[in-house]
Formats: C-alpha cells, structure tokens, sequence
C-alpha cells in the first residue's frame, strides 16, 4: 500500500512523543521496581527488560495499525463484536482459572484474556453505532447501545473482572456522553445513577465489598485489605517534595510495597522523584490526552471522532482510577497506569490504541479536499 | 447546510466542553490529592516508613579471654544459641507450648506460663545446645526465635578452675579471675541502624559502626598450663592415697614472684558450675586460714639471727621432749637434749624454737611476722581472699608467744606463707606475688628490706639441712639438686583444743643457695598419714621435678640444673610415671571417639578430660573436621607435651 506523504507529514507526532516518553519514563521506573535490597546488595527481577520487549512490539503493532485506513474498522467491528461475545462465552465454559478466577483461554503457548479484546470491540461497535446516530440519544436508542456494550461486559464481569468489566461500561459511557443525550435523559441519568449505585452493593463479591469497606477506613485491617492503601500512602508521602531518588525507594525496594510493578508501580515513581515528579508525570498524562481531544475535534468523520473518543475514555479512566486508587481517593480495583505499570498484553494494546488515534490524525486532510 | 454545520459545531462545543470539565475536574483532584499526601502529610508519612523500615540493633562482642603465660587459652567464649519468645505474636498458646516443649525437653506447664506472660520478650532457655536450636528451627513455630549469645567456656577443664572463677549466664564474672578482671574483659554493645524489609529479614547499612572492635580485653596470668597440670595430678594423686580432705600447691618463680602454679583441690570445673558445691570453688590458696605449724619456723629463725639472738651454733636445751610453758606442755616427736640452733630448725623441734621465741620477745617476733605480710592480704586481689589470724602482740600470753614460735596460733593462707617465703629466697627483700602478666598490676608497696642478705642465705642454708642431712625433709631430696625445704605437720584446732587432725605441708626451694623456684605443699587432713615428711614432701619434690624438666628443656634461668637434667629424669621416672598416670576415674575408650558435629563446647570438655588442649582452627561452633580421626589412638603424653597440633578441631 503506498504512504504519501502528506499521511506522514499530519501524523500527530505530539502524541507520539508523549505516548514514548510516558513508556520510557514507565520502563526506567519498573528498572527501579524490580529491584529489592538483600543482605548483599539489590537484586533485580527482569520485568524491566520484558517491559521493553513488550513495548517494541507494541511500537511496531502501531505501525501497522496506522498503515491502512482507519474507516475499514467499521467493516470489522461487528464481526469483531461477535467474535469476542464467542470467546467469551467459551471462556465461561472453559477458560483456565487463576486466583480464583475464570479469564483466560489457554492457547498452549501463552494465556490469552478475551477480554482485553473486549475493550476494542466496545470501542469499534461503540463508534460504529454512535456515528451513524443523527440526533442525540433518546431513551430507545441510549438502551440499545448499552445493552450492547452490556452484552461484552456482562460475561467480564461474571468472570469475575469487575475492573475491566466496568471499563467497558465506562469507556462506552464516556463516548454516549461525548455524543450527547437528548436533555430528558440527561436528567434522567443525573438522578438515576447515583440513586441506583447502592444497588449494586447487593451484586458485589465478598472481597469487592470489603475492600469498598477498607478504602473507607484503612484501619480496621491494617495486614491485611487495607495494607496496600497504608503502604501506598507511606510510600508516596514518604516521598516529600524532591522525592527519595532513583533507585532509594526504601519502601518498594524493601518490600513494604506490593504490587510494586503492576497496579501500585506509579507509587514507587511518587516515592522517588516526590511531587516534583508526580507533576510532572500528571502533566504528561494530562498533554497526552489533550492531543487526544483535539484528533477527536479535528477527525475528517464522525466515526474516526467517536473512535478517537473512545480511546480518549479508555486512558482516562485507567489513568484516573488507577492514580486515584494510589493516592488513596479511590477503592483498591486491578486497573493498571497505561505506560507505567508492567503488563506486556496491556502495553501491546496501549500502543495499538495510539497508532487507531494517530490513524485517524494523518487522515483527517485526505478525504476533505477531494 | 451552513446552519447545519453551525448547529453541529456549537453542539460540538457544548461536548468539548463536557468533555473537558470532567478531564479538569479529574485531574485537579488528582493533582491536589498527590499535593496533599506528599506535601502535608509527607513528614508524617516519612516518619511512618522509618519506622517500619530502620531499627536499631545492638551487638555485642565477646568477653575478653584468659590466657596463661605462654598464650595458652584458658577461657574463651563460643557462640550459643537461646531461645526466646515474644508473646504476643503467638496465637496458639497450647501448640506453641507443646512444640517448645518437645524441642527443647522441657516440662511444657512451665514453658505455657512463660508463654503466657503478656511481657515483650521472655527467655525460654538459655545457650541451648545445637540440636535442640536445630529443632526447634524446624518446627518454625511463630513468636519463638532464636539469638546467638556468648556463652563461657573453659577448654582445659577443671584445670586452673577455682583461679579462673565462673561468670554468671549474662557473662559477668562471680568468682576468680573472672570477677577480679571483670572490668577489663566485659565487651562493649555497638549500636547498629538496621534496615527491614517487609519479610523481616535484616539489611545492615552501617558498616562503619560494625568495624569497632567491641570485643572485651584478654587478660594473660602468670600461671604455666603444663606446671599448672603437673602440679594438680601431684596433688590429685596424694590427696587419693592419703585420703585428704583438701590441698593446696603452689608454684612460684622466685625472680619475678609470678605465681607459676595455683592448684586447689577438690578440684573445680568451670563448665560445669551446676554440679559443683562451695567447697569445690573456693581458691583455697587465698581463702583457707591455716595454723602453718613448722613450716613458719624459718621465719622465726630469721628474726632471731637478724636481731642476734642466737647464732647459728648457740647450743639450746631441747628438754628431752617434753618443756612446760607456765601451765601448758610442749612436746617434741623426736627428743632431743642439748641442741646448736641450725639443729634445731634441722629437727624441726618445738621446744627449742619456743626458747628462742620467748627469748626474742612478742613485739620483735611480731614486727617481722608483719613485715613478711602475715595478718594482711597479698596484692592479688582475688574475691573472698583472707587476711589470716595473727593477734595483736600486746595480747600475747607466753603461751602464745611459744606456739607462735613453732607456727600454731597463728593462722595464714597459703599464699601469704609463699610471700613469706619469697622475702627469704629474695636475700631478704619482699617481692609481691603477681598472677596475671597482662595488664600489669599495681604496686602499692614498696619492696622492704627485712633480713640482711647473710640472714637469709644462714636461713636457707639451713633449711638445705633439713633436706639433705638427716632432717625432716629427706623425702624430698631430689638428687643432683640443692633443695632448702621445711616440713610441717600442724594439729589443727578442733572444739576445746586441738584435735588428731592435720595440716601436713611443705615448703621447698631450688637450686638451695639462690632459689629461683619456691614450691609450697599444703594437705589438709590427711587420714592415712600426718607428717608432712611422709605425706607433702614428697607432692612437693613431684611438682618441682615436673618443674624442673619441663623448664630445663627450654629455659635458661635454671641452668645449673639443665646440666643434670638427665639424671633427674632417670631417678624420678618411676614414681614420676606414676603420678602422672592419667586419672583413673574417667574410663573412656582407648580411641578418639568421633567428634564431628558435636559443639565446640562439647568436644573441649570431652578433649579436656583426657587433659588434651586442642588446636582450633577456623572459626564457627561445631566440629566439622578432627585429626587424629575417629579410631585411632589416643595421642600419648610424650606427644601432646610441648608441641601444639596433637590434637586439631577444624570448626564452622
């Protein structure tokens, strides 16, 4: 397929930029993580260097995402949608159970989680149904939107994976929002959302709602739920305002942090580089999904500004919540910082889901001339 | 269209808009969230890691060791293992106490109140033995730990032990040397900054502080292991025979007045405190008050000539055996008549020293008892030392002053009689006695002339009589040896008088006309035989020879007698051989038995009773490694005598 290079020349290399600094900044931070004091010295775990494996086939996965055009998605979303509703289903029947819980389909040579699949069917399904919306959304067509999305959703969530679960509601909910709702019910949802929250106690698992229960009063189990909000809190506060240094983190490398290079990694880069370096890093978050925004605004279609929207929902929730769960605003759920924690299938994803934005940033020229 | 495309951009707006709030609102919260938890709660949160993640940690050294004087290790402290438990981490009081229980073989209804207590910390057992440690290692049971302690050990056994003294379980020191220097050797506590991980496991970041040597000072005596040896198997041997009670000898190099020898028996084995009574650790040498008897004749015979009282051939009625002193009667076992002093010391007779005391008076005769140190306590400074029982001279009746004379209503310890003596040996001056080399003692007192250099050396002329004429001392004479000696053989006082026990001693100088060795014997009621020709004598004339060979083959200072070294070595074989025996209450096997994985402690006190001092090379607290092997004989004494590796334990 050829590439003009006008495509090249309207990439938004903004984005691109701040997508690889954020990675890099991730992968120096996981050097630190990984590594633990003993008696004769730091010793390092190599989640470093996977993290950096993982990323160059992520860079190369967005490569190839922005190679054909992004409008060929709305051929394959629903396919894609039905596809995922499959695995799904097949992982309900015979997925591999880890920890107690039933998300993986054992492909032999590695595990594979459908619902990392998920997250892209809502996002493509979510933009294909949305773009070709004429009006806000009334009552009649908001249910069958969700319903779709509840569809993917409600098999994650029986998994049971409330976080990814209530992403995909979340990464939907913020497209609805972004395409606008007719005003009834928008006052409708005002009300009726809060009002039905505390419903949904009566559906949580015993362990979702005692760590609801923690978040709310860290205290009452110190050892145990409530240790990771405790020795988050020590270990970002710990941190002061110039932080600890690289590599000084006394409370991850000692241990006293878990989770140190997953879903708390963002704590250990707060305890070394203190809120100088929060700043900063929020700050790139922030300018990173600001250009986001403005691909969304500038789309050539409707589809590719629902698209962008969407991916704009997916790293604003992760971002929010995990950060919001580190600094102790938020209940302890298993949603990874993009870029920051180590995950190789999410970093994968992450790259890929820059590459569907900067798609749809090179393209937005192409079409309106003609 | 145109209003189309204006309605869909104001639409737009309004979503950007939204949009865009909510990002603002997200990340304001996020932003003030991060300022609050790091900025104002940082110091307290800082405070909070600290605490989970440094400690302090105290270490402690070792307690200084004990040497003799040639560098041989007398005391020294291994690692130990003790258990304790920090009660309020346990859960299961009853299991907990159940596997304590089992481990360590101890009653569980005591371990379950210790258990119990609601303190922090509470010792279960102290210095366990690596089997027990292992095992409860094992058992992993939550709240009982381990911690290495220093725990004493003596290697040589009960060698020397009543002189070394014993410390208490906390490394202080009771008794001996171990109270006296006690000071010196405790070892200093280093303070560490710890760094923990969650796991608990100890990060030790201050290197510096560790460098400290925190070790407690040696502290080196004065006493020779072989001599030491040698003196306690002479010792051993005629308390068994004569079924004494107690003994005493001493061994002291005359020329420095450094106690070589301090053998007390019944004998006291340091790593074994439990087992042992009062009377097994008392330092007999400087605690028992003894009337001396003839062996404090010498002295008064010095007084005398140097106050010109007598001469040495002034001719002195003996009274055929039997004087009566106002309404008191003196009896002498060989009665004499007319005696010439130098005699009358040969013959060790009462009569005639009684003549010469009263003749001299009380207060002169007291004046040189005192200067010689009788009635104060020597230099040495050891616990529960006597000042021994010399009663003011106005206060002296004729009587007293007559039993003076041949040494009874008097009472001295042993090491006061060899300061005495050591003033004789020393033409006359006094030389305090020294038992430990470092650090070097004080010397409050200045040395005193007491006799002139002729009185000494008539004095020590005569008591060369007494071994080599027909004296009272024959049985220690040593041929090829000059020996001044004196016996004794004191009654000893019993209820309303003095009864048919006694203190049989002897004291004995070599070479007779310059000593440089002062060996004094002392046998507390022996059962078989009194006179201290028949039952000290000849432990003295044993220690000596021992002495002797053993100085003669590296030293210089007896050179006279390393000329005729062989012929003491031929003559004294044979009782020498006997006395030497290893002793036979410890029937062990005839091979060296496998000591490979027991504690260091264990293989020392095992070593020690078949009197082998190993070598210990590496460092640790349990054998890994022994040569000779398990199976092969013992070494024999020719081999374990002056050289060093005999007997080699590798440890780790």
């Amino acid at each position: 397929m050829p590439i003009d290079r006008r495509l090249i020349l309207s990439i938004n290399w903004p984005l691109l930029g701040l997508a690889v600094v954020l990675f890099l900044l991730g992968t120096l931070n996981l050097y630190s993580a990984s590594g633990y004091r003993l008696e004769d010295g730091m010793n390092m775990a190599p989640y470093f260097l996977r993290q950096l494996v993982w990323g160059a086939m992520g860079f190369g996965g967005m490569l190839l995402v922005m190679v054909f055009d992004y409008r060929h998605l709305k051929t394959i979303a629903w396919p894609l949608f039905w596809i995922t509703l499959a695995l799904l289903v097949a992982v309900f029947f015979a997925g591999k159970t880890i920890y107690g819980a039933r998300r993986w389909l054992d492909l032999g040579f590695m595990n594979f989680q459908p619902s990392e699949l998920a997250k892209i069917a809502v996002l493509l399904v979510g933009a294909r149904i949305l773009a070709r919306e004429r009006e806000p959304l009334g009552f009649v067509r908001l249910g069958y939107v969700l319903g779709v999305g509840l569809l993917l959703a409600g098999p994650v969530i029986r998994q049971p994976d409330l976080g990814t679960g209530l992403s995909l509601i979340l990464i939907l909910g913020g497209m609805i929002l972004y395409r606008g709702v007719t005003p009834p019910v928008f006052k409708t949802a005002l009300i009726a959302i809060p009002s039905l929250l505390p419903l949904a106690w009566l559906f949580l698992h015993d362990y979702q709602k005692r760590r609801i229960m923690t978040f709310l009063d860290p205290t009452t189990d110190p050892l145990g739920a409530g240790y990771h909000i405790i020795q988050s809190q020590i270990a970002i506060g710990s941190g002061g305002f110039w932080g600890k240094g690289f590599l000084q983190g006394t409370q991850s490398q000692l241990r006293f942090l878990p989770e140190r290079h997953t879903d708390f990694a963002v704590a250990v880069f707060c305890e070394e580089w203190g809120f100088a370096g929060t700043m900063v890093l929020l700050t790139l978050f922030c300018l990173f999904l600001s250009q986001m925004v403005n691909v969304a605004k500038d789309a050539r279609d409707l589809f590719g500004s629902y698209l962008t929207a969407g991916v704009f929902f997916y790293f604003f929730w992760q971002i929010l919540i995990n950060t919001g769960m580190v600094l102790g605003l938020m209940p302890v759920v298993g949603i990874p910082l993009p870029f920051i924690s180590y995950g190789g299938s999410s970093t994968l994803v992450n790259f890929c889901l820059v590459g569907l934005v900067l798609n749809v940033s090179m393209r937005r020229f192409l079409f309106k001339q003609n | 269209m145109a209003q189309d495309g204006q309605g869909r951009k104001d639409h737009s707006r309004v979503k950007i808009g939204l949009v865009a709030a909510l990002f603002a609102l997200a990340f304001a919260g996020l932003w003030v969230r991060a300022g609050w938890v790091q900025l104002h709660l940082g110091d307290a949160l800082l405070t909070q890691a600290s605490r989970q993640s440094l400690a302090a940690e105290f270490e402690y050294g070792e307690r200084g060791r004990i040497f003799d004087r040639n560098g041989e290790m007398l005391a020294t402290s291994v690692q130990a293992n003790s258990v304790y438990a920090s009660p309020f981490e346990i859960a299961d009081l009853d299991a907990a106490a159940t596997a304590v229980a089992k481990a360590l073989s101890l009653p569980r209804k005591d371990i379950r109140q210790k258990l119990a207590s609601k303190k922090q910390f509470v010792w279960i057992k102290r210095q366990v033995s690596d089997r027990e440690a292992a095992a409860l290692t094992r058992a992993d049971i939550p709240g009982i730990r381990l911690t290495t302690e220093y725990s004493r050990i003596y290697p040589n056994g009960h060698l020397a032990g009543q002189t070394l003294g014993l410390v208490d379980i906390d490394g202080h020191g009771l008794e001996g040397v171990e109270r006296l220097y006690d000071a010196r050797m405790q070892p200093g506590k280093a303070k560490f900054v710890v760094q923990r991980d969650a796991k608990g496991s100890r990060l030790y970041l201050d290197a510096l502080g560790r460098e400290v040597n925190i070790n407690g000072l040696d502290v080196r005596l004065t006493l020779d292991t072989h001599i030491q040896h040698a003196a306690e198997q002479a010792l051993a041997n005629a308390i068994a025979q004569y079924k004494a009670r107690a003994g005493i000898v001493l061994v002291v190099e005359v020329d420095s007045g450094d106690i070589l020898a301090m053998a007390n028996q019944p004998f006291f084995n340091p790593n074994a405190v439990k087992g042992s009574n009062p009377g097994q650790r008392r330092l007999r040498a400087v605690t028992d008050v003894y009337e001396p008897g003839s062996t404090l004749k010498p002295f008064l015979f010095a007084a005398a000539l140097e106050e010109g009282a007598i001469e040495t051939d002034t001719l002195i009625n003996c009274e055929n055996g039997r004087w009566r002193v106002a309404n008191k009667t003196i009896r002498d076992t060989h009665p004499r008549g007319w005696l010439p002093a130098h005699q009358v010391l040969r013959y060790s007779s009462n009569i005639g020293c009684a003549k010469i005391g009263l003749d001299m008076g009380a207060d002169i005769y007291a004046n040189y008892l005192t200067k010689l140190g009788f009635g104060e306590k020597t230099d040495l400074g050891l616990s529960g030392e006597s000042a021994g029982l010399v009663m003011p001279p106005a206060k002296w009746t004729s009587v007293d002053l007559a039993a003076i004379s041949f040494g009874q209503g008097i009472g001295v310890t042993a090491v006061q009689l060899a300061r005495a003596f050591l003033c004789l040996a020393n033409e006359g001056v006094t030389r305090e006695l020294n038992l430990v080399r470092t650090p070097a003692p004080n010397r409050p007192n200045a040395a005193v002339r007491v006799f002139s250099p002729e009185t000494a050396a008539t004095v020590l002329k005569m008591m060369r009589d007494v071994v080599h004429e027909d004296g009272t001392g024959r049985t220690a004479r040593i041929p090829g040896i000059t020996m001044a000696g004196k016996t004794g053989t004191a009654q000893k006082a019993a209820k309303g008088g003095y009864g048919d026990q006694y203190l049989s001693s002897f004291v004995a100088m070599v070479p007779a006309d310059d000593p440089k060795l002062l060996v004094i014997t002392m046998i507390d009621e022996p059962q078989t035989a009194n006179y201290g020709s028949m039952v000290a004598a000849p432990v003295c004339r044993e220690v000596t020879v021992r002495t002797l060979a053993y100085y003669g083959k590296v030293s210089e200072t007896l050179e006279s007698v390393v000329a005729e070294r062989v012929s003491v070595d031929l003559l004294a074989d044979s009782p020498l051989d006997q006395a030497m025996a290893l002793p036979t209450e410890h029937p062990e096997t005839d091979t060296v038995p496998n000591i490979q994985g027991l504690s260091v402690r264990r293989a020392l006190e095992l070593l020690a009773r078949r009197g082998i001092v190993p070598v210990l090379k590496g460092q640790g607290m349990t054998v890994r490694d022994q040569k000779p092997r398990a199976g092969q004989p013992w070494p024999t004494e020719q081999q374990t005598e002056g050289t060093d590796d005999v007997f080699i334990l590798w440890l780790s």
